[in-house]
């Protein structure tokens, strides 16, 4: 029992005697430069905040977006299935503009389908306010 | 460095004040490598987990939460590091040979101390070469950093009673190798 006591006690003045002596740096100056210099080199990439955001709005508009055109959509039909439901006479509207024939053309990007449809819908909605104001009148 | 100058160096640093980090990296720079240099027994070894450190340091300085103590945080990092290292295949708990200390001898003007932390790893590197890298790293931490068990647990993330275990299978291993001696 006493020979554990000494080989603690032999083992905590070791330790004592290891943790009072530090190592020290030979060449501190010389570390906090090359340190320096490693992270101008790198031009190290922080997560940048502002691309963050920009990225954070664009897909919050995107989905506004979105959800704007659905609901758009949404609308329209609704409009179009309301006659039925009311028992009102079912009214077909056919709108026979140059932009239906830009849809067709394969050459036609997403940005004039995408305007042909919101103007499609413009005079859709004309078309239904006059009916409503005659059925009314 | 007190704790006013400290938060504005570190304001500074994130940023982009290299001027700044360059004061945070010569007040903390001597601390990380006594630390890395007591783990690896190696002062290559140790520069190089200095550098790293410091990287990452810079790199995740956004991240850096101020309710903490910041020697908390890149005590944690380096230790990080070195544990990564004491893993890793290629280190290894071999002396330094006598070549190697003459090499550092003649490349640096403080031979005393170069002498010291030649001897002190070659004493370290004896004493731990059988313990794990988990018993290596809270036995440094504890009884050669002097860090107390909260402290470590925040630094390592293990549970305080998981590093007294380790703390005392540390101690039975390095009390046996010294009744050998």
């Amino acid at each position: 029992m006493k020979v554990m006591e000494n080989e603690e006690e032999r083992l905590d003045m070791l330790l004592q005697k290891l943790s009072k002596t530090a190592p020290g740096l030979t060449d501190a100056q010389m570390l906090t430069e090359k340190i320096m210099q490693r992270i101008k080199e790198k031009a190290i990439p922080r997560k940048p905040t502002i691309l963050i955001w920009i990225r954070a709005i664009s897909c919050s508009a995107a989905i506004l977006l979105l959800g704007l055109f659905l609901f758009q959509q949404n609308e329209t039909a609704a409009i179009a299935s309301t006659p039925k439901q009311s028992g009102r006479p079912e009214i077909r509207i056919n709108i026979d503009s140059e932009c239906l024939k830009n849809i067709n053309s394969p050459a036609s990007n997403m940005m004039a389908l995408y305007m042909c449809h919101l103007q499609q819908n413009s005079i859709k909605n004309k078309l239904y306010k006059t009916i409503d104001q005659q059925l009314k009148n | 460095m007190n704790q006013s100058t400290l938060s504005d160096l570190i304001t500074s640093s994130k940023q982009n004040d290299q001027k700044a980090f360059r004061k945070i990296v010569e007040g903390y720079q001597s601390m990380i490598y006594s630390l890395a240099f007591r783990m690896l027994c190696n002062e290559e070894e140790a520069k190089d987990t200095v550098q790293e450190t410091f990287i990452k340091v810079w790199m995740n300085l956004s991240t850096y939460d101020s309710n903490k103590k910041f020697s908390t945080w890149i005590y944690a990092i380096a230790t990080n590091l070195c544990l990564d290292k004491l893993k890793s295949a290629k280190h290894s708990f071999q002396e330094n040979t006598i070549d190697e200390t003459i090499l550092n001898v003649i490349s640096t003007d403080n031979v005393e101390q170069s002498v010291i932390n030649a001897e002190l790893g070659n004493i370290i590197r004896k004493l731990t070469s059988e313990l794990t890298p988990k018993q290596k790293i809270v036995f440094t931490l504890r009884y050669l950093e002097e860090i107390e068990i909260d402290e470590i647990s925040q630094i390592t993330g293990m549970t305080p009673n998981r590093i007294k275990s380790n703390l005392f299978l540390a101690r039975q291993t390095i009390r046996r190798k010294l009744e050998i001696l």
